[in-house]
């Protein structure tokens, strides 16, 4: 049966995993990391890196790195979260067509699902590579509080890198699904899970015939381990100002090494009480001298600088058990999720509020790819006995007269769910309705987002109030919302199936999709020439190692001499092919190579 | 000529043939009605006509052979559903039998295709199968294995067919009955509201008996000399009053009334089981033993097996059997003196309470015991009190029905509360509103749109109605001709206006 991967797409480190044996393990990249970041950078001579590499070049190449592509995917251009992304991040950020949001790098302009899609792409390399076969199929984790838009772009990222996204789960979701997997636990779980860029908090129960209910999720798309180290770096650069009255925010690479100083010194405090940032050269001065950054930081400033961001996580904590009716004293364990919750102060934090230790048993990097393999491996395969309950994390509802949005489908509804509800005309005459699909918690409808819309005409004319249209919303397992609306007295019907947007139209997705698939043919392609220059290589070398002796050896007789006479010659041939860069001509001589290696090894085992 | 009662069910005879029947046009509507699971009040309805004429008809067809009445309907009918709904045994066949193509067991199958086609009819209780007096703890258990059961993703990637969506229909209803049933508030209301439609449930059925003059519980006739209440009946009068305890009334346990109600009815009485001299020769063996006090009526059966018969003369068994007997009588003369008693005052006790229900139970039963008149017409004044209350609990019930646009329930409870009161033209209207909102019976919104008009002439608010329904179904004439006279009671009325607007452009 075809093996179904979990991505974790993480705003700043991506994790893969598949379930084996019964038993989900996460399944390393080629340098051996279990994690990979979610980077992704253009070279000057036009070539793509993701991952370490472009991590690594990140500093030299600012403005052709991406770095936490996940916050601006599935959003408007014209969000405020948006805005707030142009001014701290070194690439350029640009509006789209359809005022969505586009990354210009080296001239060219990539949607974000695109940017992901390189990502993700990666993750799909590196399963290939550990499982030795081809893979379609996967289940992608997105955090809980991601709209339907978000979810769609993320989806098309998929696509884009080949993907079948057989399904989108929500990371702490998958979190709790890792946690309580085949371990026959009936308890009420929590999950806080404060990862890069998002934070959320997930109450679950785990219960009999291995289900896993959400009872309640919330959280915010707009706080996580990024802004932490915001409030580094502003501390820093305020410093600096102060020191030299330089702003350091004027040079993208200062900038560029300042993030990375402040994530290295942010995550060093988890360990020790105080570390020191140490950035020489950071900047010249006007009379061309080099100035040096230096100062040294403790645990207690990093926790003041942050609190406010802390204490906004155990508000919505509060807000969630609230919601959800349920007391602290139900939650019967705390799962920790992400990065940032290796952070002291977070753990006591956490600790504090929910009056009890959080569980220490699951690795936060890695439990939510591994529970995404889980879900994957649960639906392909019934024989693993496992049901996720999922709910709708936003309210699904209608604009209605006034601008004001009408829920039908509140937040941390069991899906599949289907709601129906009577409106009346807001006009004398009406003879059509528009039926603006919107998600979100406002009362007012522009604050929403909006998924979708249709007409209902038709209409019987009527003095305002007096024509009854009702309006149904269902969303089945896969997430699919549908809105139908009927006309009371005609029975006239106009139904859509609302497909949220990605920011991408149909075609732009099309050709996004062939682009990659040609990329990843020539990359495959590529790697296959390198390996064969490789072999070829080895072959080479071998055969110049053993040609002094077996010369020696075949010397004495006509046949030899016309032997190494030959392999002199492919020799050759193979050395200009490699030298060349040649790959059809390598690939043409390694036969040669191969045989001629083979015989040398034999001549000279014989005779010694 | 046996004329069948309404709540019969006609079926077809295998290889009769139909040419043999009388075939007048209202005849052959009946004809077409048969299907071996509507009863014969559902019929009427569907037709159009009386039940009584249909039962009438029916009676003749049968005596051509080509029709058969089931001797009594199989489950006890219930009378809260609207006839339009007859609430057969859930079949599974039709078009939506066993799909071969699915990739989906077919025990599955049935089962999901005959949730689905109960699901308006389960109550959360049902739906979920536990007990009303289930914990949390079993409920969600309960939940979890539906989901592990039901839910689209146990079957991800499987030809679930048209099956597909029915499923998602059913776990989202197990989900609203698992959200309600486990949080405290959502629950009380809700058994409120299932309390009270038991309690009409409960009302119908003894109402019904009473006006069909039926013996729910018959009083032992004179001839048969069982010493003991039988399995039949003593049962009744114990579970309506305990032994020990405080008596219980009927909000506080509704669904053990109805069930008291109902069990009577299909329980076969045993008293043929066993030829009158075996059970005298038990008796007289038993009361020499002294053990009168061992009334547990269920232990005759065995008891012959269980002592053998003791040889006696003719005369001697004679005399003592007559002794016995006179004994006997004295004893259950007695007995019955105190049941009444018992009985007169339990309902007391639950007239104090304003158990009406409670009340009329227990006189029910207490006229059973006793000749004394006053008894008597007390319990016509609470039958005909209780009839109030019914009528009250269905307007409630109705009501709660509309708010939550279960326009169908509200149809039947108004349909109901119009039983009660047949002159009260509002109600006939209400349930014509509540049958037009349904939307599946327009022919019968008609009629009692047509009623309330009938009633009060005068009312334009009626005549709306009526001609909303005629529009619903299409009846334009009729329609126009209704809010013409509408418009000429209530003139200024703008909605009667536009709705001509509308039916005048619909007739051009």
């Amino acid at each position: 049966m075809e093996r179904v991967i979990g991505i974790d797409l993480g705003t700043t480190n991506s994790c893969v995993a598949v379930l084996e044996n019964g038993a989900p393990a996460v399944i390393p990249n080629r340098g051996g990391y279990k994690t990979t970041p979610s980077m992704v950078a253009i070279t000057e001579a036009g070539k793509k890196l993701v991952g370490h590499i472009a991590k690594r070049q990140a500093i030299t190449n600012a403005e052709n790195t991406v770095f936490a592509a996940k916050r601006l995917i599935g959003r408007k251009f014209s969000s405020p979260q948006v805005k707030n992304a142009i001014a701290t991040s070194a690439y350029r950020i640009v509006e789209g067509p359809h005022g969505d949001v586009r990354i210009s790098l080296r001239n060219k302009t990539y949607g974000v699902a695109e940017i992901s899609a390189m990502i993700l792409q990666e993750m799909k390399v590196i399963a290939e590579d550990y499982l030795g076969a081809p893979v379609s199929k996967a289940v992608i984790t997105v955090p809980a509080y991601f709209n339907d838009n978000q979810r769609q772009a993320t989806k098309d990222a998929g696509a884009i890198a080949g993907l079948d996204v057989i399904r989108i789960i929500n990371e702490p979701t998958a979190a709790a699904l890792a946690y309580g997997f085949g371990k026959d636990l009936e308890r009420t779980v929590a999950v806080y899970d404060l990862g890069g860029g998002t934070f959320d908090i997930s109450v679950l129960e785990i219960g009999a015939h291995g289900v896993f209910r959400v009872i309640a999720t919330a959280g915010d798309t707009f706080l996580g381990g990024e802004d932490f180290d915001a409030r580094v770096i502003d501390w820093l650069v305020e410093g600096f100002q102060q020191e030299h009255n330089i702003d350091l925010r004027q040079d993208r690479m200062a900038l560029q090494r300042l993030k990375d100083a402040a994530e290295k010194a942010k995550c060093e405090l988890s360990a020790t009480r105080e570390t020191e940032i140490n950035l020489p050269f950071i900047i010249s001065s006007g009379r061309n001298e080099a100035l040096h950054l230096q100062r040294v930081i403790s645990r207690e400033v990093l926790d003041s600088l942050c609190s406010d961001l802390v204490e906004r996580t155990v508000d919505i904590c509060r807000q969630t058990l609230q919601d959800a009716q349920l007391g602290k004293e139900e939650i019967e364990d705390v799962v920790l999720v992400g990065g940032m919750t290796r952070m002291p102060r977070i753990i006591e934090q956490v600790a504090e509020f929910f009056g009890r230790e959080p569980c220490k048993g699951v690795h936060p990097d890695e439990v939510v790819a591994l529970g995404a393999a889980i879900q994957g491996a649960a639906l392909m395969d019934q024989k693993t006995e496992m049901v996720l309950l999922d709910v709708t994390p936003h309210t699904l509802g209608i604009m209605t007269f006034g601008s004001n949005f009408r829920g039908l489908i509140p937040q941390n509804t069991t899906v599949p769910t289907s709601r129906s509800e009577i409106f009346t005309t807001s006009r004398d005459n009406q003879t059509a309705v528009k039926i603006l699909v919107m998600q979100g918690e406002h009362d007012k409808a522009e604050e929403n987002e909006l998924l979708g819309e249709f007409v209902l005409t038709g209409l019987r004319k009527a003095a305002k109030g007096q024509v009854e249209i009702e309006v149904t919303f269902e969303i089945n397992a896969d997430g699919i919302v549908s809105v139908s609306a009927k006309d009371m007295e005609t029975g006239q019907k106009q139904a859509i199936q609302v497909t949220a947007s990605s920011g991408l139209t149909k075609d732009e997705l099309h050709n996004m999709i062939e682009a990659a698939q040609g990329e990843m043919l020539e990359r495959r392609a590529s790697e296959e020439d390198e390996a064969s220059k490789q072999e070829a290589q080895r072959l080479i070398a071998e055969i110049e190692r053993l040609f002094p002796q077996v010369e020696q050896i075949v010397a004495s007789s006509d046949f030899g001499r016309d032997a190494t006479e030959k392999a002199r010659g492919i020799l050759q041939r193979a050395r200009d092919a490699v030298a060349r860069g040649d790959a059809a001509g390598i690939k043409e001589h390694l036969e040669a190579l191969g045989r001629t290696a083979r015989m040398f090894r034999g001549v000279v085992q014989k005779t010694s | 000529m046996t004329i069948p009662s309404s709540d019969q069910v006609p079926r077809w005879v295998a290889g009769r043939d139909v040419p043999g029947l009388p075939t007048g046009a209202f005849e052959r509507m009946v004809l077409d009605a048969i299907d071996g699971q509507r009863s014969i009040a559902a019929i009427a309805d569907l037709v159009g006509l009386g039940a009584e004429d249909v039962a009438q008809m029916i009676g003749a067809l049968t005596a051509g052979g080509a029709i058969t009445i089931d001797p009594r309907p199989g489950p006890a009918p219930r009378p809260f559903t609207s006839p339009t709904a007859p609430t057969a045994p859930v079949t599974v066949g039709g078009s939506d039998a066993f799909d071969p193509s699915l990739d989906i067991a077919a025990p599955l199958q049935a089962r999901i295709l005959e949730l689905f086609d109960a699901i308006d009819t389960l109550d959360h209780y049902a739906l979920l199968g536990v007990p009303r007096d289930a914990d949390r703890k079993a409920i969600k258990s309960a939940y979890y294995g539906f989901a592990a059961k039901f839910h689209t993703d146990r079957h991800f990637g499987k030809n679930l067919g048209p099956l597909k969506s029915k499923m998602e229909v059913i776990f989202g209803r197990a989900t609203v009955a698992h959200d309600v049933l486990s949080r405290k508030e959502q629950r009380a209301e809700y058994d409120r509201y299932l309390s009270e439609r038991d309690r009409t449930r409960a009302y119908e059925e003894l109402l019904s008996a009473v006006d069909e003059g039926r013996e729910l519980f018959p009083t032992p006739p004179p001839r048969v000399a069982t010493p003991l209440p039988s399995a039949g009946r003593l049962p009744v009068a114990q579970a309506v009053q305990p032994d020990s305890g405080p008596m219980k009334v009927a909000p506080v346990n509704p669904a053990r009334i109805t069930a008291d109600f109902e069990r009577p009815v299909e329980r076969p009485l045993p008293a043929s089981v066993l030829d009158e001299r075996t059970r005298k020769e038990a008796l007289a063996r038993r009361l020499g033993a002294g053990r009168q006090r061992s009334v547990s009526g269920t232990t005759i059966p065995g008891a012959p097996s269980l002592t053998p018969p003791r040889k006696t003369s003719v005369e001697e068994g004679k005399a003592a059997a007559d002794a016995i007997k006179r004994l006997y009588e004295d004893r259950r003369d007695n007995a019955r003196k105190a049941q009444a008693q018992r009985m007169l005052e339990a309902g007391e006790a639950a007239l104090a309470k304003e158990d009406v229900v409670g009340a009329a139970n227990h006189y029910r039963l207490a006229v059973q015991y006793t000749d004394d008149p006053a008894v008597h017409s007390k319990f016509k004044q609470i039958s005909q009190k209780a009839r109030e209350v019914l009528f009250d609990a269905y307007m409630k019930q109705a009501r709660y029905e509309e708010s939550q646009a279960k326009w169908k329930e509200a149809a039947a409870s108004y349909a109901k509360a119009h039983e009660a009161h047949p002159d009260d033209a509002d109600i006939a209207a209400s349930v014509a509103q509540a049958l037009r909102k349904e939307g599946r019976d327009l022919h019968r919104a008609a009629r009692f749109g047509e009623l309330a008009v009938q009633k009060n002439p005068n009312s334009s608010g009626f005549r709306v109605t009526l001609g909303a329904v005629y529009l619903d179904a299409g009846l334009f004439l009729r329609a126009k001709t209704e809010l013409e006279v509408a418009l000429r009671l209530s003139p200024e009325d703008a909605k009667i206006k536009e709705l001509l607007v509308h039916v005048r452009k619909a007739l051009a």
